[in-house]
């Protein structure tokens, strides 16, 4: 009889390959705790890009975001002898992580600079979209894209830090509401309220390229 | 590209874009260089002790918030009870439940030197009586049937007006000045209140008098002595004016919906 419970039983965690993926991280993340500390690389090589991702499209600034993104990590690595596997480990990472984000947002509400990272054009479904949106342009695509891009952040940047937050680890990351709960310590009925609510403002900010 | 054009475009199409906004490849290379070095200056620098050890206290405090929290609630509750009963011990004794009217007559007044006052002979002055703390005392004056007085509600009120006939009693009882037959606070007016510049003054202008009227003949003394009681007389009458005015608050006054001004 198994005494100890796998983290997926532990935590409410939706999809099968999340918990297979948690279930992963707590064995390296055991290995951390037991002082072998260049395991610790294989959870940043796994994780980067994707908590990047979602500290880059709360804040839209690239330099900022990599910044915070190597805080996080360290951060996490500074106290991962107190992680005792009751959630998962990405959960936590990216509590940290969205943690940082909404600090730096805080700090500095009043100055916000915005550089963004270019569209990755062999990401087959953007491409596609941005072949709908720019096909009768001809020679003013690039100048097109950019816009497209810069109004995309501007309508996230009009919604509150929580709206925002919500649609980036929802729409970008792909969390489940579930997860997202994890990370924003909140029910699922207020992420889904907040989810909806967002959606309704972004329908409305970019109502000019949506057809 | 016919097809593209056609094509609806949704809001989950325009965030797939936003999905797609990433980094170049040589980005990470030069991130994970940085990180490393975080990481190094991270592993050296010293964190300090409370970021060290206080969480690791609140972390073992955790298990036994309940008990801990228990146990401080008790503790401070039973320092609390502790200190307002030593506070109330040591409070004096002089309240309106235990300060009991004492009725004194003037004989009994006069066996109350040693503790109600100390009156040096020498600077017997209705102005010089030093104080000391001691329960309120009546003054009456000796007659056949005893008077009682009725405890006042505010000791705050009683004590100064009980106090200090009191101790003039014991003084001037001390200097033999007192008369059976009268009461103690009476005997006391018996002695003139006497200005202090006018005695200091005596002994200067007498000899400065003494030296002019050698010099200048007798003539000048009369009218140096003239001008010298009027101004002790203009003096004397603007010390009592201060004196008058010492124990007002200030001469500018508030009250209710009014504005004083005292000349």
């Amino acid at each position: 009889m198994h005494l100890t419970k796998t983290i997926a039983e532990k935590s409410l965690i939706a999809s099968p390959e999340r918990r297979s993926e948690a279930d992963a991280d707590w064995v390296v993340v055991q290995q951390v705790q037991a002082g072998d500390v260049a395991a610790f690389d294989a959870l940043i090589l796994k994780y980067r890009e994707r908590l990047y991702a979602v500290i880059y499209n709360m804040i839209g600034n690239r330099e900022d975001a990599a910044d915070l993104t190597q805080d996080a990590f360290i951060k996490t690595f500074q106290s991962i002898k107190r992680f005792s596997g009751d959630a998962a480990f990405f959960t936590w990472l990216y509590r940290i992580g969205v943690n940082a984000a909404l600090g730096h947002l805080r700090k500095n509400r009043l100055r916000q600079f915005f550089s963004l990272d270019k569209v990755d054009e062999d990401n087959r479904p953007a491409a596609e979209v941005i072949a709908a949106l720019t096909d009768d342009r001809g020679g003013d695509r690039d100048a097109y894209v950019k816009e497209l891009q810069e109004k995309l952040n501007e309508a996230l940047q009009k919604l509150s830090i929580k709206h925002r937050t919500v649609v980036t680890l929802f729409e970008i990351d792909g969390l489940s509401h579930q997860e997202i709960a994890e990370v924003m310590n909140c029910s699922v009925g207020t992420v889904r309220s907040r989810l909806h609510y967002a959606k309704q403002l972004l329908q409305a900010e970019l109502q000019p390229y949506l057809r | 590209m016919s097809d593209n054009r056609k094509r609806p475009v949704t809001l989950d199409d325009l965030l797939r874009v936003k999905r797609a906004e990433r980094p170049p490849k040589e980005f990470w290379s030069e991130w994970e260089r940085e990180l490393h070095v975080k990481q190094l200056a991270a592993i050296v620098e010293e964190r300090p002790w409370w970021q060290v050890r206080v969480p690791a206290l609140v972390r073992t405090m955790a298990r036994w918030q309940l008990p801990v929290g228990a146990a401080a609630v008790m503790a401070l509750t039973f320092v609390t009870v502790r200190e307002y009963r030593g506070a109330a011990e040591a409070r004096p004794q002089v309240s309106v439940e235990n300060a009991a009217p004492v009725v004194v007559t003037a004989d009994t007044a006069s066996a109350l030197p040693e503790t109600a006052a100390r009156v040096n002979p020498l600077q017997a002055d209705s102005t010089t009586v030093a104080l000391v703390t001691t329960p309120p005392v009546a003054v009456v004056p000796q007659t056949s049937t005893p008077v009682e007085t009725s405890p006042s509600p505010r000791i705050g009120e009683l004590v100064p007006h009980l106090m200090v006939p009191t101790l003039m009693v014991a003084g001037a009882n001390q200097l033999g000045m007192n008369d059976q037959n009268q009461p103690g606070v009476m005997a006391l007016d018996r002695t003139p209140a006497q200005e202090p510049l006018a005695r200091i003054a005596t002994v200067k202008d007498a000899r400065r008098s003494r030296l002019l009227d050698s010099a200048m003949g007798s003539a000048y003394a009369k009218v140096a002595n003239a001008e010298m009681t009027r101004t002790h007389d203009r003096v004397a009458s603007r010390l009592s004016d201060d004196r008058f005015y010492e124990d007002e608050p200030g001469r500018l006054g508030a009250a209710g919906d009014r504005l004083s001004f005292r000349f």
